[in-house]
């Protein structure tokens, strides 16, 4: 029963998808993105709020990561904010995929199961009791089936509306030279990490 | 005659001894001791005013925003240029990052910056700012979260144009 043949309206309705999806409806953009900056923190709170004004929402962040998804149309403002809110842009990823055929097909494998969930449940009211439980198993199936696929299509559907942007925030050297280079003495006194922590 | 010469010459190891002993006094009394003081930033509270002894003036406010006076010895005696561009030299060399860009207070005498000092999970900011005062160097640090430390910024910078080497 799960073994069905693709008809005719299938067929067409595939053929109508794929002609009514433009490649570039159908088309996923994806940012990996590392930046110094002066204060991670901070950035991040900016990077969220540039986002959330210009129709986009984050999705993660941490101390020195933020998961962001950004309208495709603000991928270019994006880039101009973030030239200025880094010291240093240190890598731009910009990955582009075409999703279209994709969509197209889970479009008609939905249709598909759909016609067939009509199909079985019309059979249904005929049934005998053991034909009735295969049936039962079968829709069971379906509906298994077409809310997977409808949940495949909702993510092209945001996946092509939005841009997914991971920005990885670093610090200037990590680890930082020791103190005690300058040649003055009182210089190499001023230590920041020994104020901070220290007594007064 | 011979009789009081007799008793000055016995004496005069002793008025030595006065002289060189007023001598010592009034030399030491002339060597200054400079110590800091400065205005307490408002919300904040003393916590080291024995400046004199420990050469060190120091306020806190109620979350740890700290900030400090001391003094040091303009040795080699330079300008407040110089020491401005060897302490911006060090703290480059050592990865600080410069938040901002420096500044200038109380008609230029009194030279200031910010630096970002990741600490745990944290930014914290820390001011350094010099004053050159004849032969000695007033030098005030300040730090605190990034955070609290900009809620306390323009009254730190208000007593810092209050902070002062005092001679004693």
């Amino acid at each position: 029963m799960r073994n069905f043949q693709p008809k005719v309206p299938l067929l067409l309705i595939l053929i109508f998808v794929s002609m009514s999806i433009s490649p570039q409806d159908g088309a996923t953009q994806t940012l990996s993105i590392s930046a110094l900056v002066a204060e991670p923190a901070g950035s991040v709170t900016r990077l969220v709020s540039f986002a959330e004004e210009h129709g986009g929402y984050f999705l993660t962040t941490t101390f020195q990561r933020v998961i962001l998804r950004l309208p495709m149309a603000e991928i270019a403002s994006f880039r101009t904010f973030l030239e200025e809110e880094a010291l240093e842009i240190l890598n731009y990823q910009q990955i582009s995929r075409d999703v279209t055929q994709e969509k197209a097909e889970a479009l008609a494998a939905l249709s598909a199961r759909r016609e067939i969930l009509e199909r079985n449940l019309e059979f249904l009211d005929r049934a005998d009791v053991n034909g009735t439980l295969a049936i039962e198993r079968e829709v069971t199936y379906l509906l298994n089936e077409i809310e997977a696929i409808s949940g495949r299509i909702l993510t092209y559907d945001v996946d092509t509306k939005y841009a997914l942007v991971t920005v990885q925030l670093a610090f200037q050297g990590t680890t930082l030279p020791p103190s005690g280079g300058s040649s003055f003495g009182w210089i190499n006194t001023v230590d920041p990490y020994s104020f901070i922590g220290g007594s007064y | 005659m011979h009789k009081h010469r007799i008793i000055y010459m016995k004496y005069l190891h002793i008025i030595f001894y006065l002289i060189t002993l007023c001598a010592v006094i009034l030399s030491t009394s002339c060597v200054s001791n400079p110590y800091p003081h400065g205005e307490v930033p408002e919300g904040f509270a003393l916590i080291q005013e024995d400046a004199f002894e420990t050469g060190y003036w120091t306020s806190i406010s109620p979350e740890g925003v700290k900030y400090r006076l001391r003094v040091v010895e303009n040795k080699p005696l330079q300008s407040l240029d110089f020491w401005s561009r060897s302490l911006t030299a060090e703290m480059t060399r050592r990865g600080f990052i410069n938040k901002g860009t420096p500044f200038l207070l109380d008609e230029e005498s009194i030279w200031g910056a910010e630096w970002v000092v990741p600490q745990g999970s944290e930014d914290y900011l820390f001011l350094t700012a010099l004053k050159v005062e004849g032969g000695n160097i007033l030098i005030a640090e300040a730090a605190g979260p990034t955070n609290i430390f900009m809620e306390y910024r323009q009254d730190i910078l208000d007593a810092l144009e209050k902070a002062e080497v005092v001679e004693k």
